[in-house]
């Protein structure tokens, strides 16, 4: 009797130790899961600080970016064009020859520096950081520098996603890219009219097409002069690519860069 | 007469459990990954002794009690040793091999200088009722500390779980095993004590898994 009662005692020792680990293991979890919830709640706030933080830098940058553009459009602009007006005047007033001469060299790289000095600034600005303001950019100039060269000309803006964030670097990249090729098409494909066309909505493609060309081959033409050197290297700059091809009488070249988020 | 088949034969689930977590390390330091600290020599000696040893001296038909006192030294000092490197930053720690020391000098003295022929069932329950303490420590730790590391990479959480449910499974039986041995009961105890013991070698076998497939060394 006193033996059974032993076992019984056994039994329920047996049976009561295992369930107060289980009890206890159990309350090891809970403890642990509210911990690994705390720690996700705070793993989801520091990034939302970092990502503030980000933003807070992103702000400042470009308010510094937009000073700077500013500064420059107000002290240097201004400054630049009074040297113009003034080396105009000048001009009118005398009737040295070596005099005028001169003169006219510091109107017409005043006129330079004014020019590049815009480009400058559209590029720091970033009110501009997006497609529409690179196209309406590159549409201007690319108007402008035809008509001055007597080229007949078509800019077509085709399903474009304005608002697409690209960055001041990228903008200014690319309006070099592009500038470099009008001013190879004006001095040396001899053509009669220059299209361009630009897509952008998940990636920017310009296409542009010089009509009866005389055309050329970009590869035997990369080791004689800096201009498509800089071009490819302005392209891999901004992950982009560009080709060339002579097709019929035409010459097309097409520029392809990605919009991605990481990329702009 | 010594046969492979014979042993085979004897081997019960927690024998094959632990002899994979011996492969399974081995196989794991040999592809040059992590393995958790000293684990390939503590398998090696509890597989040695749980498999070949203990059949050898069943065969033979001598006592193996010898052995177990041995090797339950050494398995709650390699506990010992565990739970203090996991500590060993805190200042504590250094009572932890003071308490080591004593138990090991308590179990050594039964051992030696009562009967090493006598199973001691007290130094080894009064050992696994410490580690317990210390594994609730190191419970403890886990969701006390400032960091928040998940259980799945601590190799030593799996160990810890192998014996805690292999100590409470098993703990009543120890302290009662008096009574058992000589009652009626003895199968029942041996199957608490096999399922206990499957407990603790799946620990070890997950401690294996995780020490090779995680970066964490304890």
């Amino acid at each position: 009797m006193e033996c059974l009662e032993k076992y019984e005692i056994i039994i329920a020792f047996s049976f009561f130790l295992p369930v107060l680990s289980s009890l206890g293991l159990l309350w090891f979890l809970l403890l642990y899961q509210k911990k690994r919830y705390q720690y996700e709640n705070d793993l989801k706030d520091a990034k939302m600080r970092e990502q503030q933080l980000v933003i807070q830098n992103q702000e400042s940058l470009e308010n510094e970016r937009n000073r700077i553009a500013s500064e420059m459009h107000d002290e240097l602009g201004s400054g630049l064009t009074v040297i113009k007006y003034l080396s105009d005047a000048i001009f009118s007033k005398t009737s040295d020859i070596q005099i005028t001469a001169d003169v006219q060299k510091i109107a017409h790289y005043s006129t330079i520096l004014v020019g590049n000095m815009s480009e400058i600034i559209w590029a720091m600005n970033s009110r501009f950081d997006n497609l529409e303001g690179l196209i309406g950019y590159l549409r201007r100039y690319v108007v402008e520098f035809l008509e001055d060269n007597n080229l007949e000309n078509s800019f077509i803006i085709d399903d474009v996603e304005s608002s697409v964030i690209i960055s001041g670097e990228r903008r200014r990249n690319l309006f070099l890219v592009i500038k470099e090729l009008l001013n190879n098409s004006v001095k040396y494909a001899q053509c009669d009219a220059i299209d361009i066309t630009v897509e952008g909505k998940e990636n920017l493609m310009i296409t542009m097409i010089e009509r009866n060309a005389i055309g050329f081959d970009p590869i035997l033409l990369r080791g004689n002069g800096n201009g498509l050197y800089n071009v490819d290297k302005r392209m891999r700059h901004i992950n982009g690519t560009i080709s060339y091809q002579k097709i019929d009488n035409d010459m097309v070249i097409k520029i392809y860069v990605p919009l991605g988020s990481s990329s702009t | 007469m010594l046969s492979f088949n014979g042993m085979i034969e004897s081997l019960v689930l927690y024998n094959y459990i632990g002899f994979l977590a011996l492969l399974l390390a081995l196989y794991y330091y040999i592809s040059a990954r992590r393995t958790f600290p000293f684990i390939i020599p503590f398998l090696l000696l509890s597989n040695f002794v749980e498999i070949g040893l203990i059949y050898y001296f069943g065969l033979v038909g001598k006592n193996n009690i010898i052995a177990y006192n041995y090797f339950n030294i050494v398995c709650i000092l390699y506990y010992f040793y565990l739970y203090y490197k996991y500590f060993e930053n805190k200042e504590w720690s250094k009572y932890i091999l003071l308490v080591a020391f004593i138990w090991s000098a308590y179990a050594a003295y039964l051992v030696f200088f009562i009967d090493p022929f006598l199973y001691f069932y007290n130094s080894y329950v009064i050992g696994l009722i410490i580690i317990s303490t210390l594994i609730i420590l190191f419970l403890k730790d886990i969701i006390e500390r400032k960091e928040f590391i998940s259980v799945k990479k601590i190799p030593l959480f799996y160990f810890s779980m192998g014996i805690i449910f292999f100590a409470f499974s098993s703990l009543p039986i120890l302290i009662f095993s008096e009574d058992l041995l000589f009652g009626t009961k003895n199968n029942i105890m041996n199957l608490l004590i096999q399922l206990g013991n499957i407990f603790l070698n799946v620990g070890y076998l997950m401690t294996v898994v995780s020490a090779g497939r995680n970066d964490k060394k304890i």
